[in-house]
């Protein structure tokens, strides 16, 4: 565990004080991690078919996204939240502007909850995270919907170099970082700037104050199409307010009169730098390993990172087969959107249409909806950030919300999912195997089991009045305990 | 040794869960009320000193600034004198009277000395009371805290505002944050309550961050019903402005009201990073800092002679205007402190200029005053005997100003 927020106070002997730490809570078995880190929510069903197919060959299936049949989902897409796939013209004609980036941030929940591409949808909040754009920051409540399908998905799986020159022509991010604004004679540093330092080579990757303003210079007269101009809501290039001069960027010259090539040479010498090369790295491995990565993960990651030119899924086959992954229990707290959308899938809940509501009450409460993170470096990706007092209660809250469908829209069938167990001690064995997909600590399981028999006797068939008083309860408290903070 | 609210409970054979243990700790947070109270606002995104406390007698912030400089005072728009030479933007009128009063004090040129441009490295540096990076993991607050912790610091002694607890409190025991004073209560059937947080305290007993955090949730969840804060509206007609910032403000005004025991607490501010349509930005949020801080003066009344506020930004913006009508990062900034103990209705400065030859870097404010000399003032004048080097690790040249008594 990574102790940035560490609450050791001086300790005082106590008989009665238990020295139990989080790192000694019984592990979860390897395929089970792995889906842990690569899904947004591990069933019984997803555990079942990885033990058929194998665990490298599940994963080689989840990388190759495209050959995922997705149909479902994305029929209910198109009923549920019809402006995520709009043109640009479509979206600009939309009454309400608002409706766009609410189906967005719907959808992306819905994805990360139905989707049999879990993996993909791993990586596109990896990237949207990466590339972060503040939702609501004027037109961008409607761009950031062609960024998602144009720029983030495209290339989720893909080219670190590809998504790079795709992101520096998004309309979204030119509009949230002000280069629409940046022109020859009085540039703007905001998308230089924060393009070193948060998309590319990191803020101690060797960059200067003049190459911000030289890259600023590169990126002049980088815009969006105006209304009226056949091209509105898409990247436009503006040659008049382009900077022709002689650039310097992290010492090569640009020549003179480069127009568009300017920016573009900039995305190149950037996508393939040794320091995006540890960055980039450094970020998935924190992402899928441990808040602090392991250095020689990192390293082995950069040098492949440089040799496949930012291949995405070489870097990821690297980490997933190395024995740093396979050693990582419990390294990684679930943030808020990870919680929430396993709790679903776990407890096998069915969101009615309106259930949208109820997660984003929580969302909120939790501060992650997402693309509503207003600076450019992305929701926190470490333990320290998430696990506050008001981080904690409110996934208790909503953990007790869920398990007594006390959630708008969202039904949960507690008596599907105990099915026959109506034994004490079986009903705890068989739920935390269905929701914990993990062992129990001996203490941890007769505490359960109290809350369900107050006589502590495990193996008599509980009345049904016990069953429907107490059930929801325990399902809230399963989710609430330490067993389901990490993934 | 010292010991925790938790482990001074665990001794006198109180768990936290006991009904008895939210009164208990009333009670003993209630005979030092006297005590000090510092409240920290970062406004985050770099803040522009030069157009919020504009310095309307230096010619050559109008020759840098042609289409984004306050006016002279005495112009429509213009700046609110402060002291002949420095004003305040009009949308920190609220705050005038408090200047004028002497309980407000601010500070220019003034900043970090480090050369970051980074928002998010320079915050985290300040929030650390740092100019380099080391692995010191505790807030300049944070150290405060842990310097003073004994047996009569409760779980609310240090309070942060929002999802996350901000770095600048971060210390050997838990922050306690809220979004919402309403908010912040165990929502189960009342029925399972008891057993609920029984049955939590036990999953979560054992010494890791997460657990140690979880105990303490419950236990202020416990603290929090019992002190019913809802009873403490503001006071002395203080109108807070109708904003997420107001709002927060306002909890910590009645939180200390409630005597829970707050020792310190950190707020933030967004949305500073002014690159374009600067003013458009600064008229929206410098009414809302403003009329924040000053009702919250007015609400605590008598106990501001307790409570110190101070404005942090992780640096200022450069001194000439970009093409966006706005401007890019820059260096120093400023520092607003208000309180019964600050010698207030000045402006302190070692103003640098803003000739070309005077800027630093690619043209920005130069840093003349270290905000961890103010910062060091405070804490040497209320916590004497508190050593400046545990304070500010890798800073040696503290220099006190006499901003505070």
């Amino acid at each position: 565990m990574v102790a940035l927020f560490s609450t050791g106070m001086a300790k005082v002997p106590d008989a009665r004080a238990s020295t139990r730490n989080s790192d000694a809570l019984p592990p979860p078995d390897p395929d089970t991690l792995t889906l842990n880190r690569c899904t947004f929510g591990v069933s019984n069903e997803l555990i079942g078919e990885m033990q058929r197919r194998g665990r490298e060959n599940w994963l080689e299936r989840q990388m190759d996204w495209e050959s995922i049949d997705d149909r479902e989902t994305n029929d209910f897409l198109h009923r549920q939240t019809p402006t995520v796939f709009m043109s640009a013209k479509e979206l600009a004609a939309l009454p309400n502007r608002g409706q766009a980036a609410n189906e967005l941030k719907q959808a992306t929940v819905y994805r990360a909850m139905y989707s049999n591409r879990q993996l993909y949808e791993v990586m596109v909040e990896f990237w949207s995270n990466h590339f972060s754009i503040y939702h609501r920051d004027g037109p961008v409540t409607l761009l950031k919907t062609l960024d998602d399908r144009n720029v983030i998905r495209p290339h989720a799986l893909g080219s670190f170099r590809d998504l790079l020159h795709a992101s520096s022509k998004s309309p979204a991010m030119l509009v949230y970082l002000d280069n629409h604004t940046n022109v020859a004679g009085t540039p703007n540093e905001n998308y230089a700037r924060e393009l070193m330092e948060l998309h590319t080579l990191g803020v101690d990757g060797g960059y200067t104050e003049t190459d911000v303003q030289e890259v600023a210079r590169c990126f002049t007269g980088w815009a969006v199409g105006r209304r009226g101009s056949g091209n509105m809501g898409n990247f436009q290039f503006y040659p008049r307010l382009h900077d022709q001069g002689e650039k310097t960027v992290l010492g090569t010259a640009i020549p003179a009169n480069g127009g568009i090539r300017d920016g573009e040479q900039v995305i190149d010498m950037l996508a393939g730098h040794p320091s995006t090369a540890r960055f980039i790295s450094t970020k998935l491995a924190r992402h899928f390993v441990a808040d602090e990565p392991p250095q020689a993960l990192v390293d082995r990651l950069a040098r492949i990172f440089l040799d496949t030119d930012g291949d995405i899924r070489s870097l990821l086959r690297e980490i997933f087969l190395s024995d740093e992954f396979l050693r990582s229990a419990d390294q990684k707290l679930k943030r808020p959107m990870e919680y929430i959308i396993s709790a679903l899938r776990s407890t096998r809940a069915s969101p009615g249409p309106q259930a949208y509501r109820g997660v984003r009450q929580y969302l909120f409460a939790l501060g992650q909806i997402p693309f509503d993170w207003v600076p450019p470096d992305g929701y926190p990706d470490v333990a320290g950030y998430w696990t506050s007092t008001n981080g904690l209660l409110n996934r208790w809250n909503f953990a007790s919300a869920l398990a007594g469908s006390r959630l708008p829209g969202i039904r949960l069938d507690y008596l599907a999912l105990i099915g026959r167990n109506w034994r004490p001690g079986a009903l705890v064995d068989h739920l935390a195997a269905r929701l914990l997909h993990r062992p129990l600590l001996d203490d941890d399981r007769r505490s359960f089991i109290g809350y369900l028999a107050s006589d502590k006797s495990a193996t008599k068939r509980l009345p049904v009045e016990i069953v429907e008083e107490r059930v929801p309860g325990l399902i809230g408290l399963m989710l609430s305990s330490d067993y389901f903070q990490y993934r | 040794m010292k010991l925790s609210r938790r482990n001074f409970l665990k001794i006198t054979g109180l768990g936290s869960a006991s009904a008895l243990a939210p009164r208990l700790l009333l009670a003993a947070d209630a005979s030092d009320s006297a005590d000090d109270i510092i409240i920290s606002v970062f406004l985050r995104g770099a803040a522009d000193g030069l157009n919020i406390i504009p310095p309307h007698g230096d010619g050559d912030y109008y020759r840098l600034r042609p289409g984004l400089a306050i006016a002279p005072p005495g112009n429509e728009q213009g700046a609110l004198d402060l002291d002949g030479f420095f004003g305040f933007h009009p949308g920190m009128a609220a705050l005038l009277p408090l200047y004028q009063s002497g309980e407000l004090a601010v500070i220019h040129a003034c900043g970090s000395p480090s050369p970051s441009h980074s928002h998010f490295e320079a915050q985290d540096l300040m929030e650390r009371g740092l100019t380099t990076n080391n692995s010191s993991f505790s807030g300049w607050l944070g150290r405060y805290l842990d310097y003073r912790m004994d047996d009569s610091f409760g779980v609310f002694h240090a309070l942060g505002m929002g999802n996350a607890a901000p770095r600048t409190l971060a210390h050997d025991a838990s922050t306690i944050t809220m979004n919402r004073i309403e908010d912040f209560s165990l929502l189960v059937p009342e029925a399972q309550k008891a057993e609920t947080e029984a049955l939590l305290q036990a999953l979560y007993a054992g010494d890791s961050p997460l657990e140690n955090g979880a105990r303490d949730t419950l236990t202020a969840v416990d603290t929090l019903a019992a002190a019913d804060p809802a009873q403490y509206p503001p006071q002395n007609g203080a109108t807070y402005p109708d904003t997420g910032f107001g709002a927060q403000l306002q909890a910590v005004g009645q939180l200390i009201r409630a005597d829970v025991g707050v020792r310190a607490a950190a707020l933030s501010l967004g949305g500073w990073d002014t690159h374009q349509g600067e003013s458009a930005t600064l008229d929206n949020l410098l009414p809302e800092l403003a009329q924040s801080l000053a009702a919250f003066h007015t609400d605590m009344g008598t106990a501001m002679d307790r409570i110190t506020l101070v404005t942090h930004t992780e640096f200022g913006r450069r001194a000439y205007e970009n093409g966006s009508a706005g401007t890019d990062h820059g260096h120093a900034s400023f520092v607003l402190t208000l309180g019964g103990n600050v010698n207030g209705g000045r402006v302190y400065h070692d103003w640098p200029g803003l000739r070309d030859q005077d800027l630093y870097g690619k043209g920005d404010l130069e840093v003349t005053m270290d905000y961890r000399n103010v910062l060091g003032e405070l804490i040497s004048k209320r916590t004497p005997g508190m050593p400046m080097e545990l304070l500010f690790p890798d800073f040696d040249q503290l220099q006190f100003a006499g901003i505070y008594t």
